[in-house]
């Protein structure tokens, strides 16, 4: 999911390794309104499947809730 | 963290450290594995929507609860018609991406389950939100997709829309997409090994039938087992006895298979040697089969990036009635590779054939031209909107991935005119086959029946009054429009390389040899019109004889 600040949107997705089958959540920047993105790396790797990452602002803070279930194994990337 | 979490599976809230890659563990807000869960914040009261595949009867990926609290870090409670749903896939139970606010309504975004996990999105609006009540409905909802199937990234499924408002009032929204069914590789994988493991059970009675295999199970390992326990105590005398009998009766008549099976097909006969062929094409086919599904990818055609990005292009192609056949076959297979994104069709004679005829996966455009002209092939047209255009005569059946190379070829180079067929033309003037080009170790000429080029700069060029007297040339001839291209672009390049090769696979066909509706289909004289062309041509434009681009000039190899 996209969250903003200021003019700069970040993505928050879901990365998998076909491999392993398991997820991590990844970033990445855009400062043209979605165009171009700039991928920054792993934002949240667990030793377990992560998925579906929502991103939101409470208290002046920024929270992250993921969610995560080693039965979930079918996902795609996002 | 709560070592046993992930086994119990909960949901859990990290804070941003250091945002937006670094993440603490903040609190588990709910002890369920809630699955793709997303918070609204609608009228001071949290809803924490999620679906929880592990309770009883619950129905995976159709199943859909509402939890509600003052605080996004809780404590949550249920919902009072929880669970929402439980039941059908198709109806977009399962969340598929973040609930937004529109015009003063609430929407859910859930995925079609139906066909496969994650096919379709569903957007429904949420009409009552409240401690004791849900009520939703489905709502038109159109995501543009591909009909190109695995060729393109979302042309199997597509299970996640994220949408955005900007601080312009404009909304940005964000899908994904896949070119596979979920579980793909691993259905590969499995039908990978089971194809090989047949064809190793080939070989191995492959083995037994010639004589090269025997199975032996040598009687006397059973004796001197039996003879080892010889000292033991009665007892166990008598059930190692047993055994050791049982064991070699089994491999006596293990011992006795190949024979069999040598007397039953007899292969030192003409039917034995049939079954032998038969069996031993049968093993290469199942190793065949098994390597394309272990390596061979999910079979999808993929274009080719340049600097990180990838592009479309319009595909034209000039033909008229008597060419149909190859026109509909030509619109299946193209439309289908990843980066067309049109195609026109510059219909030259006779009654142009209707839109319904062509089973396209892009859309087409028939151009009727008023006069049968082949330099129709470089009119300009401000509908096309790529600037780049691939001229592809309708005979020619070559694979995407060739396509997609010379596009990628192309994109390095977007002046040059970059093609799959080369010529070269020597002081003799002579228009000679790619044969000739091969010997020469060069080439100063791509035929444009294969040819990337950029639309504005070709066709301005083709168009422009100092191409005039060459176009009435071609008219004249009926013939060498192509040429004249080439020509044009060395003219305009000075010294630099004005024309680049692409090796098309050998699997490429060009259909006109069957034909025989082309215009090359007199040789001969085909070849003397097109001599008299690059002589015409050299005295308006210039020689082409002093250039000449070597072969494997490539680090790819794609040119060599």
């Amino acid at each position: 999911m996209v969250i903003k600040q200021g003019d700069t949107l970040y993505l928050f997705f879901e990365t998998k390794s076909p491999i392993t089958m398991q997820g991590d959540i990844g970033a990445a920047k855009s400062i043209d309104k979605g165009a171009t993105w700039e991928p920054l790396g792993i934002a949240l790797d667990e030793a377990w499947h992560l998925s579906f990452p929502f991103v939101f602002n409470y208290n002046g803070e920024v929270s992250l809730s993921v969610t995560y279930n080693d039965i979930v194994l079918d996902h795609a990337f996002l | 963290m709560m070592p046993e979490s992930n086994e119990i599976g909960q949901l859990n809230l990290y804070r941003a450290v250091n945002f937006p890659l670094s993440w603490k563990l903040e609190k588990v807000i709910l002890k369920k594995p809630l699955v793709d869960s997303t918070i609204v914040h609608h009228e001071g009261i949290y809803w924490l929507i999620g679906s929880d595949h592990t309770g009883f009867g619950a129905k995976k990926n159709g199943q859909l609860e509402i939890w509600y609290s003052s605080s996004p870090l809780g404590t949550w409670k249920p919902h009072k018609k929880n669970p929402i749903y439980n039941g059908k896939r198709s109806i977009g139970a399962r969340n598929g991406g973040r609930a937004f606010l529109y015009d003063g309504s609430l929407y859910r975004v859930g995925q079609d389950c139906g066909e496969n996990y994650g096919k379709r999105i569903r957007v429904s609006k949420i009409e009552v939100l409240s401690k004791e009540e849900y009520r939703e409905v489905e709502v038109p909802f159109s995501l543009e997709a591909s009909r190109k199937g695995k060729n393109s990234w979302n042309g199997v499924r597509q299970h996640h829309f994220d949408v955005k408002q900007l601080s312009s009032g404009e909304f940005i929204g964000l899908v994904d997409g896949d070119r596979v069914t979920s579980g793909d590789l691993f259905h590969r994988v499995i039908l990978g090994y089971a194809s090989l493991a047949a064809a190793i059970s080939v070989v191995i009675l492959l083995g037994f039938l010639l004589g090269v295999v025997n199975c032996i199970v040598p009687s006397t390992w059973c004796m001197n087992y039996y003879a080892g326990k010889r000292t033991d105590a009665l007892l166990n005398l008598e059930t190692a006895g047993l055994f050791s009998e049982k064991l070699r009766r089994i491999g006596s008549r293990l011992n006795r298979v190949p024979p069999f099976l040598r007397g039953f097909v007899k292969p030192n006969s003409s039917m034995g040697k049939f079954t032998l062929g038969v069996i031993v094409i049968l093993g290469l086919l199942l190793t065949c089969v098994g390597v394309r599904y272990i390596y061979g990818g999910s079979g999808a055609v993929e274009p080719y990036p340049f600097k990180g990005h990838l592009s479309q292009f319009t595909l034209a192609t000039m033909t008229y009635d008597a060419r149909l056949w190859n026109l509909k076959m030509y619109v299946k297979r193209y439309s289908r590779c990843p980066s067309v994104k049109e195609i026109v069709v510059i219909w030259n004679k006779g009654p142009p054939p209707d839109l319904s005829e062509l089973d396209s996966a892009v859309p087409v455009r028939i151009r009727v031209q008023k006069q049968n002209s082949l330099n129709n092939r470089f009119e300009i047209d401000p509908l096309i909107k790529t600037r780049a255009v691939l001229e592809l005569d309708d005979d020619i059946m070559m694979p995407c991935d060739d396509i997609e190379k010379g596009f990628r070829v192309w994109r390095e180079h977007p002046e040059r005119l970059v093609g799959f067929y080369p010529r070269f033309v020597d002081q003799t003037m002579t228009y000679s086959a790619e044969k000739f080009a091969r010997s020469h170790k060069g080439y100063n000429m791509i035929l444009t029946g294969a040819a990337f080029m950029d639309v504005r700069f070709a066709f301005d060029m083709y168009q422009s009054d100092k191409a005039k007297l060459g176009r009435v040339f071609v008219d004249e001839q009926f013939n060498c429009e192509d040429i004249l291209l080439n020509f044009l672009y060395a003219n305009a390049s000075g010294s630099g390389k004005a024309v680049e090769y692409v090796r098309p696979s050998l699997v490429t066909i060009d259909t006109s040899k069957f034909s025989g509706v082309a215009i090359s289909g007199n040789t001969n004289q085909h070849y003397r019109k097109r001599s008299k062309c690059l002589r015409r041509f050299s005295d308006l434009y210039g020689s082409l004889v002093d250039r000449r681009w070597e072969f494997g000039g490539r680090k790819d190899g794609w040119d060599l």
